[in-house]
Parts: C-alpha cells; sequence; structure tokens
C-alpha cells in the first residue's frame, strides 16, 4: 500500500545550501552515491564476512522525448523501512548546516544527505532497497524535490541490496552522459577497493581494475621505477622527473610524492591529490606537506584523516600537522639518502627545485650542512655555486634584494667585486646559518649606499673643489628626500650613482600619492609615514672620475650648476626607471628648456 | 617597445603575484605600479594599484596599501573611465580594509578616522548601497579605540540595517557578531554565535583563523583549556605560515605562554618576530609584543635564564655568542616597547585601554 508523505523541511533550501555552499558542483553526486555504496557493503561485511561487495552502474539513454536514467545498485546492507523513514529525518535535522558533519558520521545520515545530493541532478530519485539485516518485504521510495515522497512495500522478491534510479533533470542532461559518468566514476573511484562496473548498452567496463605502485611487488628496482613514474604521468597528466614513496603511521597514508619537472615558485600551493580511505576527497588539497615542499605533487591514500562537511578538503587538526611533518620528513630523508647514493641526480635536482630545497635548508640543520653549497647562486659577476664562491672568495658579500643588486650591479662588476644577489626568499636566512655554522667566514650585507661607501673618496684638496658641487645639490635635492655625495668609481661613463632602497620607494611613492589626492587622505598618509619617514631616503653620488663632473665642479655659474644638478638628478631616476612625480616632471621641462635656452644663448653669442 | 612594458605588468598581474600574499608579491606589484606611472599608463597603473591594495592588506603590509588605495581613489574621481578596469563597487569593497587598518596607527588621530568614515558613508550612498559595511567599520574602529557605548550604537544600527551584498562575507560578518560579543565578555552568546566556523561550514581568507584566535584568552580565563587548545591547534599552521596573520601570531604566544607550552611558543615567535616587529601597522606589532612579553616573563620567572634563538639581523635586542638571548632582558624590553605603543593609542584614543590590556597581561603573567 502506498503512502503519501511530505518532508517536514524545505527541502529547496537544503539542495540551494548543498549545491551553493557546501560542494564545489553538482558533479560530487557520483562521489555521494558510491560512498553510500561502500558503506552499505562494509555494513552487510559487518554481520556476512562472505560477503562479496559489488557495484553497479547503469545509464539507460533516453529516447527522443525522454531523459537518461541512471541505477546506481549496490550489494550492501540495505535499508529496512523504519531506517527509510529515519534517513528522511536525519536529512531534516542535517538542515541546521552545524549538524551535516556529525550526521555524515553515522552510516544512516550519510545514506540521507548523500542521497539528497542527487536531487542537484535529477528531478525525481527512486530507491529500491532491501535489508539484509530482517527479513521484510524490499521497500520502493520515490521522493521529489518539492518535498513529496511515497514509500511502499514491494511484492516482488530481490536480493538484499539498494538500487536508486536517478532521472535527469533537463539542464543537467551533462551528468548523464556515457563519457561524463565514465570519468566521474573513474575520477573518484578508480582506487576503491569494491569493484565498480559500468554499464550502458550491452557494453560493461571495470572503473577501478588499476591497481596503485604502491600496492604491486616488484623484482628489480628499474621495473618499480617506470611503474610509479607511469602512474604519475597517467593520473596527474605529465612527466615527472622523479618519484619519492611516502608511508606515514601518521594519519595513516600511503603513496607518492612526484617530483615536478620545472621550477616552483615558493609561494606556489600544493595540489596534491588525495583519497580517503579509497574515495577521491580533492585533487587540490593544499595543506599536506610543509610550505617548502613546493616542487613534489602528491598522490596519496590516508585512512585516519578527517573530512570536512563537504568532503572535500580536511580539518586543520593535530593529526594532519603530525600527518604534514610525517610526510616532510619522508621527503627530506630521501634527499639526504640521495645525497649519499646518487649525488648527480641530487645536484640535477637542486638545479632545477633551488628554491624548495632553500626553504627545506633554511628550516632543517642537516639539510643545511648538505645542501648548502649546492645551490646555485648569482653573482655581479656570473652564475655559480654558494660552494664554488667561498672556494674563491673569503668575505661573503651579499645584498638582501634583487632591487640593490641591480642597482649596484653594474658598478661592483667594474670594481672586480663578487657580490652575491640573495634577493631570493630565504637566502638571508641561510647565509646567516652559514655564519653560524662558520664564525670564522667574514660576511658583508651591502646595499647601494654601503657600496658607495666602499668607493674610493677623494683626497682632501679634491673635496675642497668639489664643496661647491656637493653644497648646491643639497639644496637642490632637498626637496626631493635626497642628500648629496661624491666618490671615485668604475666606469667613468657613470656621471651619478643614484641609490635607494625598499623603503625610500614606498616613501617617494608617498609623497607622489600625496601630491593628487585631498586634505583628508593626504593627512592620514602623513600620520602613518611620518614617524617612520627618514629626512632624505636617497642618495646621489657623483663620480669624480667622470669628465663631466669634472667640469662641473669647475663651473663658476652657479645657476647653470644648480639646473645641471636638477638634469642629473631626474636622469638617474630615469635611468634607475623610477617613475617622476609632478614637481620632478616640471623639473625636467624647465631644465631642459632653460639648458636649450642657454646653449642657444652661447650659439647667438657665436653667430655675434 | 610600448608593449614591452604592458607585457611586463600584466605578466606580474597574471602571474599570481596578487593572490599570494607574501612580501615578495607586493614588491612585485610595487615594481608593476613603479612601471606604469613611468609610462604614465594610468589605466594599467590603476589595475596595478588595485591588486596592491589587495596583497599588501593581506600580507599585513597596511601602509602600502593605504598609499596605493589613496592614489586610486583620487584619480577615479578625476578620470570616472577608470571604472572600466577598477569598478566603483570593488573599489568601496576594498576601502572598508583600508578603514579597518587605519585605526592601527596611532598617529592617525581620531578625528581622521572619523572623517574617514563620513567620507566612506557619502560614497557609499552616492553609489545607492546599504550603510551595513560602513556601520560594522564604525562599531569595529570604536571598539578597537575601546569605546564600548560607541561600539554598541553602531552595532545596533548594523543589526537592522539591510544586506545588499556590499557588507561583509558571511563569515567576516560571524566575526564582526563573535568579536563584539567577546568586548563585552559574553563567551557562551560568542560561542554560539561561532557554531558555522567552529564547524567548518563557513571561512574566508582571514576567518575562522583570526576569531579563533581572539577566543584564545577568554576561553582560557574561563578554564576552557580544552577548547582552546584545540581551536589553538586548528589555527596554528595557517598563523605561522601567513604574513598576514601578525597579532594573531601574538594572541597564540600569549596563550601558550600562560599555558607553559614554551616550545611551541619560541618556534612560533622565531617564525613571526622578524616580519612582527618591522611592521609598521602598530596595532597588531602591539599584540605580538603582548605575547612576546608573556612568553619571556613566563620562561624567565621558570627558571629558563636564556634561550638561543633564530631571528634575523634587525631583531633589535643584541645577543651574546652563539645567539643566546636573556630572557629577562627580552621580557624588559617587550613590556617597554608595549608600554611605549599602549601610551600612543591611549594618546590617541583618549582614555586608557590599551594600558589595562598592559596590565590584565601583567596579572596573567603571575598567575599560575
Amino acid at each position: 500500500m502506498s503512502q503519501q508523505h511530505k518532508f517536514q523541511i524545505n527541502l529547496r533550501g537544503m539542495i540551494d545550501l548543498l549545491s551553493h555552499h557546501l560542494y564545489s558542483g553538482p558533479h560530487v553526486f557520483v562521489r555521494e552515491l558510491l560512498q553510500n555504496g561502500i558503506d552499505a557493503i562494509r555494513a552487510r561485511e559487518q554481520i556476512e564476512p562472505s560477503c562479496q561487495g559489488r557495484i553497479d552502474i547503469q545509464l539507460i539513454s533516453g529516447s527522443d522525448d525522454t531523459l537518461p536514467t541512471l541505477v546506481f545498485e549496490d550489494n550492501g546492507v540495505g535499508l529496512t523501512e523504519e531506517e527509510v523513514h529515519r534517513f528522511l529525518a536525519t536529512i531534516g535535522e542535517s538542515s541546521k548546516r552545524d549538524t551535516l558533519a556529525e550526521q555524515r558520521t553515522q552510516f544512516i545520515g550519510q545514506f540521507g544527505i548523500g542521497l539528497l545530493s542527487c536531487f542537484m541532478v535529477a528531478d525525481e530519485i527512486v530507491v529500491v532497497t532491501r535489508s539484509a539485516r530482517e527479513d521484510g518485504p524490499a521497500i520502493e521510495w520515490r521522493g521529489k524535490p518539492d518535498g513529496t515522497y511515497e514509500v511502499r512495500p514491494l511484492s516482488q522478491e530481490i536480493t538484499p541490496g539498494t538500487r536508486i534510479y536517478l532521472r535527469a533533470r533537463p539542464e543537467m542532461f551533462d551528468y548523464f552522459t556515457k563519457d561524463r559518468l565514465h570519468q566521474l566514476l573513474e575520477h573518484f573511484g578508480d582506487l576503491l577497493p569494491i569493484p565498480i562496473h559500468f554499464t550502458v548498452g550491452d557494453h560493461t567496463s571495470h572503473i577501478n581494475n588499476r591497481v596503485p605502485p604502491w600496492e604491486q611487488a616488484y623484482a628489480l628496482p628499474d621495473e618499480e621505477r617506470q611503474a610509479y613514474l607511469s602512474y604519475g604521468k597517467e593520473i596527474l597528466g605529465q612527466e615527472f622527473f622523479d618519484y619519492i614513496p611516502l608511508h606515514s603511521e601518521e594519519g595513516g597514508v600511503i603513496g607518492a610524492a612526484f617530483i615536478l619537472p620545472h621550477p616552483t615558485s615558493p609561494n606556489a600551493r600544493g595540489q596534491h591529490r588525495v583519497y580517503l580511505k579509497g574515495m577521491l576527497l580533492s585533487d587540490k588539497v593544499e595543506e599536506l606537506l610543509p610550505r617548502w615542499a613546493v616542487f613534489v605533487r602528491c598522490i596519496v591514500n590516508t585512512d585516519k584523516l578527517r573530512p570536512v562537511a563537504s568532503r572535500e578538503g580536511f580539518y586543520e587538526n593535530e593529526e594532519l600537522e603530525a600527518t604534514r611533518e610525517a610526510l616532510g620528513k619522508a621527503l627530506r630523508d630521501w634527499l639526504l639518502q640521495l645525497a649519499k647514493t646518487a649525488p648527480d641526480r641530487l645536484e640535477r635536482l637542486i638545479s632545477v627545485h633551488h628554491l624548495a630545497i632553500r626553504g627545506l635548508a633554511a628550516h632543517d640543520a642537516e639539510c643545511f650542512r648538505v645542501f648548502v653549497d649546492l645551490l646555485p647562486i648569482e653573482t655581479t659577476l656570473g652564475h655559480m655555486t654558494l660552494g664554488t664562491y667561498r672556494s674563491k672568495y673569503d668575505v661573503l658579500r651579499y645584498t638582501p634584494t634583487l632591487d640593490v643588486f641591480r642597482q649596484i650591479a653594474q658598478v661592483a662588476a667594474s670594481q672586480n667585486l663578487c657580490i652575491i644577489n640573495a634577493g631570493y626568499v630565504y637566502d638571508e636566512e641561510l647565509l646567516r646559518m652559514l655564519g653560524e655554522l662558520n664564525p670564522e667566514l667574514k660576511m658583508e650585507r651591502l646595499d647601494a649606499a654601503s657600496l658607495a661607501q666602499q668607493l674610493e673618496d677623494l683626497t682632501i684638496d679634491e673635496r675642497e673643489k668639489a664643496f661647491e658641487l656637493l653644497r648646491i645639490a643639497d639644496v637642490v635635492l632637498q626637496p626631493f628626500h635626497c642628500s648629496s655625495d661624491i666618490k671615485k668609481f668604475a666606469p667613468n661613463t657613470l656621471p651619478t650613482l643614484y641609490t635607494t632602497n625598499a623603503e625610500g620607494d614606498f616613501f617617494r611613492q608617498a609623497e607622489n600619492t600625496k601630491d593628487v589626492t585631498d586634505s583628508i587622505w593626504s593627512g592620514i598618509i602623513d600620520a602613518v609615514t611620518t614617524e617612520i619617514a627618514p629626512q632624505s631616503y636617497a642618495q646621489l653620488c657623483f663620480n669624480y672620475d667622470n669628465p663631466l663632473v669634472r667640469r662641473l665642479i669647475n663651473l663658476g655659474d652657479r645657476q647653470l650648476l644648480k639646473r645641471t644638478v636638477e638634469m642629473l638628478y631626474v636622469q638617474a631616476l630615469l635611468l634607475g626607471h623610477h617613475p617622476l612625480s609632478v614637481r620632478e616632471m616640471s623639473l625636467l621641462n624647465e631644465g631642459l628648456l632653460g639648458l636649450i635656452e642657454a646653449a642657444l644663448d652661447q650659439g647667438g653669442k657665436m653667430d655675434e | 617597445m610600448s608593449n614591452d612594458y604592458r607585457n611586463q605588468v600584466n605578466s606580474i598581474l597574471n602571474g599570481g603575484a596578487g593572490y599570494v600574499y607574501t612580501p615578495g608579491a607586493v614588491a612585485a606589484l610595487e615594481k608593476a605600479v613603479r612601471i606604469s606611472d613611468l609610462h604614465q599608463d594610468l589605466e594599467l597603473a590603476a589595475r596595478a594599484r588595485f591588486a596592491l591594495v589587495d596583497c599588501a592588506t593581506h600580507s599585513g603590509q597596511a601602509d602600502k596599501a593605504l598609499v596605493a588605495f589613496t592614489w586610486l581613489l583620487a584619480q577615479i574621481d578625476r578620470n570616472p573611465h577608470l571604472t572600466k578596469s577598477v569598478p566603483m563597487d570593488s573599489l568601496l569593497w576594498s576601502c572598508k580594509w583600508i578603514a579597518l587598518d587605519i585605526v592601527q596607527f596611532p598617529h592617525v588621530s581620531k578625528e581622521q578616522i572619523l572623517n574617514l568614515l563620513e567620507e566612506m558613508s557619502r560614497r557609499y550612498d552616492a553609489q545607492g548601497l546599504s550603510p551595513r559595511a560602513v556601520l560594522c567599520l564604525y562599531s569595529e574602529a570604536w571598539q578597537d579605540m575601546g569605546y564600548p557605548d560607541e561600539a554598541k550604537r553602531f552595532f545596533n544600527r548594523w543589526q537592522t540595517s539591510p544586506s545588499d551584498g556590499s557588507e561583509d562575507c558571511e563569515a567576516c560578518e560571524i566575526d564582526f557578531q563573535v568579536r563584539h560579543s567577546l568586548f563585552y565578555g559574553d563567551l557562551e552568546q560568542a560561542l554560539h554565535l561561532a557554531r558555522p566556523l567552529l564547524e567548518s561550514q563557513l571561512g574566508c581568507f582571514s576567518v575562522p583563523e583570526q576569531t579563533f584566535c581572539v577566543f584564545l584568552l577568554p576561553l582560557l580565563r574561563a578554564g576552557e583549556l580544552e577548547t582552546a587548545q584545540s581551536l589553538e591547534s586548528r589555527t596554528h599552521h595557517r598563523v605561522a605560515t601567513m604574513n598576514k596573520f601578525i597579532g594573531e601570531a601574538g594572541q597564540h604566544i600569549q596563550f601558550l605562554a600562560l599555558t607553559d607550552q614554551f616550545t611551541r611558543a619560541v618556534s612560533l615567535f622565531e617564525k613571526k618576530a622578524d616580519q612582527a616587529l618591522s611592521s609598521t601597522t602598530q596595532l597588531n606589532r602591539w599584540k605580538f609584543l603582548l605575547g612576546a612579553r608573556a612568553l619571556w616573563q613566563r620562561m624567565a620567572d621558570s627558571g629558563h635564564r636564556i634561550t638561543r634563538l633564530r631571528v634575523g639581523d634587525s631583531f633589535p635586542i643584541p645577543c651574546g655568542k652563539y645567539r643566546v638571548y636573556k630572557t629577562a632582558t627580552m621580557a624588559q624590553w617587550f613590556l617597554n616597547e608595549a608600554q611605549r605603543i599602549a601610551n600612543q593609542f591611549d594618546a590617541r584614543n583618549g582614555n586608557n585601554f590599551f594600558n589595562q590590556q598592559l596590565d590584565e597581561n601583567e596579572v596573567l603573567i603571575r598567575q599560575n
């Protein structure tokens, strides 16, 4: 006898919650159905240990005016009539979002929530189920998204298990095609331990017949290597440089890390493919490994970590932290072992992934000791390894940022000074550790200003001659928060060296912004920067060896001297790729016009 | 040639620099701004600055975000066509971050903060948007300055104001309500409000981390050590690795110190000290100082006279050979510095809200 019921919950709201706020898309209904099937089979194994679980999925194509139907069948424990009513109650409770995760941990709870996800793609769901626990009749449940459902006992004899029929919603037709379903079943279920078969027409395929490489035995190391690398390529869609087997008691993790063949940014977030008890949780899990381990992508199966309610990520808890540490240790130990057994391979790996290895070495004293001399560095005299640098030079000179390095590279190279660009993340930290490990090692941290200090000083007499130039320059440059100095340096074609640093650049930007905004905002910028801004945050250093600068020193015309200093300042800014402020732009215009006028005056005199 | 610089800027903007929140990404976007300015390409400069505002805000460099935002607002007022590149509603969305961060600088006066919020109100009104977002900012600003009545007044108005999508995300609004409840000492209500966050049902870039961190001390005071410990564990990794979380790291260190978990606290201190101590956003820095003060004093009191630390060269406290630091010296330095900043904030706010918190920290440090 059929009974008409109505859901006591706002089903539309619930479907909306699932599809818009919980899951990443409707496609997860496939995972939810697989999960329900697996749970049911596990429950049946509890009461019948000899039961051979099996999941069968059949796609029945629609005719011209009917939509396709998907039949999802398992030979699990099935449901009694009482349980059918109970899962509906569970759905009602699950509509309070905060109880969702809790409900999922129970068999009936998960069944209800999983089934509900099917309303994202289907207009009608029919469940035919017979319990293996009780000798009652089979039950049919027929539900619609408007909140109505019917339950009736069936007279025909069927074996225990559950069969779910989904008829496609017209706009969700794409999820009911052979290719899409095959791809989704494989995507979520390829590591599930229970056989999954997919039938379309008279063709049946076994979805999960692939055995992951960590579950196979190998006669030869090469065979194992090939198996891992081709598995990585097949699943992750790219060739890998190498692989690292992973096995950790923490988190119950087994799998492999595949080493990427190209460099990765130290800020890259890992995109790891993680299965939970054989079911794909996500292929974009980020927090599985320590931050430095950006050079690998993992495929792992875990049986302990706790998934979040959407089952598309993990709770950040102590277990995950311990897992992360254990996996980080596995990667590290493998690298250290490689240093002993195959140093050539390690060298090649470091040349590609030196940024990640820098990160590891900065956090681990032993790795630091083993890897530090292999790290490639950029210097003012070319690329080399840190080991080569140390064998050639007694003093370790470095700049803390790339910008500073660029400012001084030309001048330093002319002086034959070998200076390291320590602008990569972790570089400063590594150099500091190197200093700690070798207390006798001399280190010098250089910025453009300190390099200017290393340049050759003038004699007292020469300085006396240059006094007027510096005095005028200070007056001219003071409004621009720039001071002046004079030194001797190569190349002598360079009249000035403009030096600043990252803070200087920021204060310049703040000053320039104040020029274009109103009083409320410029007042706030003032308040924020006043306390920390120095009197001058840039320096223009004249080159005494430059012929033009020599002529300026001897120039009697103060007005022309002032104008020329202004022009040299603007030229130095332009050469250093610093954008000009409104005031600097007008300095350039006036200066250029003034110099043209002066030249014309000179020409006019000659004409006369 | 003219396309070269565009390619360069676009590659910085598209290369994800704006979406990973690190000092390196901020530097890359500053470079993109410089290149665009150099070529006087207003449209590109606006896009680069918009990305910089986002990145600097979420990397804990509010001063850089402020300067870039100010330029954007001024240029968009002058050149309305720039809203094609940076829509006004996106700009107003990021204005919330700026207004929230402004309070972090003690040299920005109360009057300047209120002027800015008034200006925001005007702009929201002109766009026909609900005042909900601005009311929330008003309430938070008063709360951060230690004015409970004013904070309550704006909170009540916020509760009845309509949502239209211009307000904060759902997770942030819960965070706001939780903070409000905790500000008035209502832990039970705060825990009730926070349930969607505690159950991992909701979250965004800053939430639930920043929410869980404000719970640590109240839970500890209420004797709910287990819950506090679980929240500490759940947020520790992200707080330790993400640049935005400076004040939050201080709250972790404070909690760990007060529960005598010294190893974990020192390790977090090492990870964050360089960034925290050089941060210009003083409120965040101050929260870090409070945590560090608790850590070193508790260590000194429990007989750990010295410690070795892996910190950068800019670390302000002198050390002995082999980077050995005296815990008592550190405790004193952090107290003095926290005191100095508390005085600046209290002078700005016209009350003793910060000194009170400092006194309370001292009491907790002396308790077992």
